[in-house]
């Protein structure tokens, strides 16, 4: 007598149906030529083995983004002005009837407050990243000590991405700006100074592309 | 009353930068520990190898500016 029903079969099915988008990512990677790669620094990392804020069980990070390294030489130039300047001001003997005690005290005041700085421009740089899952972008920014914003867009609900590079700096580097206008309440979602970002767009088109496509077949 | 008005007007230039180095370092520390919370409310947007270690210089950075604080008043 044939079977009428396979349990296995059934199992392997819904199983299929839970991880398709693993599947949908790895095409899309594949089609664009990028491989997963990742470093603890990196401003560019595809497919990192990584979990943020509110990601849901069904949801895998594709591009981890933050701005290119190069962006921040301004504040490094800055700093080792903040690290060098004490020398070169007593150097000049600019403070010689102050008392030593009195120096010594505000000169570890000053690299203390260069050391806040730095760690500052570097929190902020390290944690404003852009997110791209299989089902939507995240873009989180941190504007000043206590305050996140987290912008959420579902790739079922984008427009059409767009990417701006110009000038000497962001042509040498590779690097520039996302954005992608969507119908909610804050229309555009941006992603500013990031590496490659005609790569970025090509990305976002194709998974957004691709969940239309599910939607349609109605899965 | 009397008493306090005599120490005011005791008060040489450098006691008086010296209590004002004072204030401006607890206001400092308290900056440090905002400084610790904000560390802590980042580490938690994403898992990263580098959360351990920014949460430990955070620390750090308060340890200084208390120590910091202590030797303002014991030296000065």
């Amino acid at each position: 007598m044939p079977d009428v029903y396979k349990a296995e079969s059934y199992k392997e099915d819904i199983k299929e149906s839970k991880l398709w988008w693993k599947e949908v990512i790895t095409s899309v990677l594949e089609k664009v030529g990028e491989t997963p790669r990742s470093t603890a620094l990196g401003a560019y990392s595809v497919r990192p083995d990584t979990h943020f804020v509110t990601q849901q069980e069904d949801e895998e990070i594709v591009l981890l983004l933050r701005a290119h390294p190069i962006t921040n030489v301004p504040w490094i130039l800055l700093a080792v002005l903040m690290l060098v300047l004490p020398s070169v001001i007593l150097g000049g003997g600019l403070f010689a009837a102050v008392p030593g005690k009195f120096l010594f005290i505000g000169k570890l005041v000053w690299y203390l407050m260069a050391l806040v700085f730095i760690l500052e421009k570097i929190l902020y740089w390290y944690y404003s990243v852009f997110i791209v899952t299989n089902e939507r972008l995240v873009d989180i920014d941190f504007y000043n000590l206590m305050y996140r914003m987290i912008t959420y867009a579902n790739l079922n609900h984008i427009e059409e991405p767009a990417s701006a590079t110009g000038g000497f700096i962001r042509s040498l580097f590779h690097y520039g700006d996302v954005w992608v206008t969507t119908a909610s309440e804050k229309p555009t979602i941006e992603a500013l100074n990031v590496p490659y970002p005609d790569k970025v767009v090509d990305i976002i088109s194709r998974l957004a592309e691709e969940l239309e496509k599910r939607r349609e077949q109605g899965k | 009353m009397e008493k306090f008005v005599n120490i005011l007007l005791n008060l040489t230039l450098d006691d008086l930068t010296k209590w004002m180095l004072v204030v401006g370092l607890v206001i400092y520390s308290l900056f440090a520990v905002v400084i610790v919370s904000q560390v802590k409310v980042m580490s938690e947007t994403f898992e990263s190898e580098l959360n351990t270690w920014f949460q430990i210089f955070s620390w750090l950075h308060l340890l200084m500016s208390v120590v910091l604080l202590v030797l303002t008043i014991v030296i000065l």
